[in-house]
């Protein structure tokens, strides 16, 4: 186990910046998420945290140790690749007793820790096949058990269950979940998934753009987003963001529909609820129907507030037809308001 | 049941691929005849008996051990000499950042329109002057340099062009997260080369290998020009000896023709295992 900290992280590639000043303080044993859009710089920070990119600028440090000049094999950290890069031409056993035998560790040992990682993913029956006559989800736990066998101080996840489909995935999810647990070893997971980053991660990093958004943990980012963007990309469906401005009625949409708050700020501009956060209110906002999603547990709503985009997800089974109009509502405290800025006005 | 309308191509096809089969095999069957028909005989008929004597004559006819020798040391290290070249070049020129391999790239695929016969005039200048061997000083003038020597015979054949442009497309299309995988599992680059990349192009290591050994095994030309002594002439070279000036002892010639032709049918079936397309699946998605 060790800690993890990113001082000022540059990477370029020629004139692209891709990665501008990142900081980040990874504790021993936590397991964060880095979560962004495709394109955010989240994949290329992990490959420099494992030596597999050099950095332009800035200070990697793992367990107080500075590793910008040691190699990825010097680092003491292990990877899972997010499509599984096992060595065709070598045996389940042969792919994870691969770094053992090059440390030169004894035979008796490479065994017993192969064994013990085996039985720790379910794969003990599994030693002697090749990675061709596995499925998908057995090729993953190959890959985490390669990572383990190792001994790592740090994990590092690079979208690893993007190739899965759903049930796997949410399986998988809950399997590297309980490996954290069990383990302790500290974790950084990359994924464009936050519901992924959600249901595993202690802490997120949200990235945009090479730079971080906002770092927290996935409830204090749920509920206090720093600015529209994290608000918009945190939670699915994503928090409903309505513009407009101040008015001594409130919150008013450039349909003048007046939407109910409790922070009268006059620099916001935009609205945001999440839709999750509404109720059915008689004297809520007029919200006109599109599409109705019923999926028995919950009612999900698409349609307009005024001429803007709005979901509603009700935990009642709404019967409401498509060119109708309901009206929702929502409790002041779970209302977000951001400036011009996309800054939030909490 | 298949109907009749569907029976007529198939059996037309079949037609022609009968005709492009004969193509192949009656030049073989004639071979054997040939090789087996008694002196004095005329060649091209079916003999009235069939002396298996010719392959002894033939080869007892001239010096074809120290030939065969020469061919097999010419072919064998030529032909490790250019998988090894072809795959070291290839994969770089595949996975390590090189400096201007567009360029590299654009002229090798240039090359591969040069005919061989093109080149083998410079390529004789060159073996001929290359400094301080056979007698040379350093500027590459007073003896014979590769004339009329092993490494002489084997230079065209070291390393090709088709060979890296070969190379170079199987490794391209191995994931680069293999490397990622292994260099972080603690191997070196050149154990990442030989372990993880190389046992997965072995198709194209079979491939390149043939068709190195069989340019090598069946070059005449070269030969002809590089050496001026029979110790160092090779079988295909050793042929002429049946070529005489009123005369071609066409069974003998056949006979010698048909065994020096063995090591490369052996070759090939041999490394027809390696032909295997499935040797990536499993280690992606």
């Amino acid at each position: 186990m060790a800690n993890v900290v990113l001082e000022k992280i540059g990477k370029h590639y020629g004139p692209v910046e891709v990665l501008k000043g990142i900081s980040i303080e990874v504790e021993e044993g936590e397991f964060v998420a880095l979560v962004g859009p495709s394109g955010c710089g989240k994949s290329t920070l992990l490959r420099t945290i494992a030596g597999l990119e050099d950095i332009s600028a800035g200070v990697i440090n793992i367990g107080g140790r500075v590793v910008n000049d040691l190699r990825p094999m010097d680092r003491d950290i292990a990877m899972v690749f997010q499509n599984y890069a096992l060595y065709p031409q070598m045996s389940v056993l042969q792919n994870m007793s691969f770094s053992l035998k090059l440390k030169g560790v004894p035979k008796a040992q490479v065994l017993e820790r192969v064994n013990r990682a085996a039985a720790i993913l379910g794969l003990e029956n599994l030693l002697q096949r090749y990675p061709r006559q596995l499925s998908g989800g057995q090729r993953q736990r190959v890959a985490m058990g390669r990572a383990i066998v190792r001994d790592p101080q740090v994990f590092l996840f690079d979208e690893p269950l993007s190739n899965l489909d759903a049930k796997l995935r949410v399986q998988m999810r809950a399997e590297i979940k309980e490996l954290h647990q069990r383990l302790g070893t500290t974790m950084i997971y990359v994924t464009h998934d936050q519901v992924e980053a959600m249901t595993m991660a202690s802490k997120i990093v949200v990235l945009r753009d090479g730079v971080v958004e906002q770092i927290g943990g996935p409830l204090e980012l749920y509920d206090n987003p720093r600015n529209k963007f994290v608000a918009g990309f945190i939670g699915s469906p994503s928090m409903n963001l309505l513009d407009g401005k101040m008015t001594p009625e409130g919150f008013t949409t450039p349909d003048g529909i007046v939407l109910p708050t409790g922070n009268k700020n006059p620099n916001a501009v935009t609205y945001g609820v999440r839709p999750e956060h509404l109720t059915i209110a008689p004297t809520g906002m007029p919200l006109k129907v599109s599409v109705v999603e019923p999926t028995g547990f919950e009612t999900q709503i698409i349609g307009t507030v005024g001429n803007q985009h709005f979901t509603g997800i009700f935990r009642d089974r709404i019967d409401a037809a498509p060119g109708s109009t309901i009206h929702v509502s929502s409790e002041l405290s779970v209302v977000h308001l951001f400036d011009e800025k996309g800054d939030s006005l909490a | 049941m298949k109907s009749s309308k569907s029976r007529l191509p198939m059996a037309t096809w079949h037609g022609v691929a009968l005709v492009l089969a004969a193509l192949y095999v009656v030049p073989m069957i004639y071979i054997v005849l040939a090789s087996l028909t008694p002196t004095g005989e005329p060649v091209g008929q079916v003999p009235s008996r069939l002396e298996f004597g010719n392959y002894i004559d033939a080869f007892a006819s001239s010096n074809f051990g120290l030939f065969l020798a020469n061919s097999v040391l010419v072919s064998v290290i030529s032909t490790a000499a250019q998988i090894a070249l072809s795959c070291t070049a290839g994969y770089a020129l595949a996975k390590l950042p090189l400096p201007g391999k567009g360029l590299i790239m654009m002229l090798l695929v240039a090359l591969l329109v040069v005919p061989p016969e093109i080149v083998m005039v410079p390529l004789f200048v060159m073996s001929k002057q290359v400094p301080f061997i056979g007698g040379n000083d350093w500027l590459g003038n007073g003896g014979q340099g590769l004339i009329d020597s092993l490494p002489g015979l084997m230079a065209p054949h070291v390393v090709s062009a088709l060979g890296i442009f070969l190379m170079r497309q199987f490794y391209q299309d191995l994931p680069d997260e293999l490397g990622d995988a292994a260099r972080v599992d603690g191997a070196s680059e050149r154990r990442i080369f030989v372990m993880i990349y190389t046992p997965l192009v072995m198709p194209a290591v079979a491939v390149v290998g043939i068709f190195a050994f069989q340019s090598a095994w069946n070059d005449f030309l070269w030969p002809l020009i590089m050496t001026r002594s029979t110790d160092m002439q090779t079988l295909q070279l050793g042929l002429t000896v049946f070529f005489q000036e009123n005369s071609t002892q066409w069974n003998l010639l056949m006979a010698v023709v048909l065994t020096i032709s063995l090591p490369v049918l052996a070759l090939f079936l041999f490394i027809q295992k390696f032909f295997r397309a499935d040797v990536m699946s499993g280690a992606v998605k």
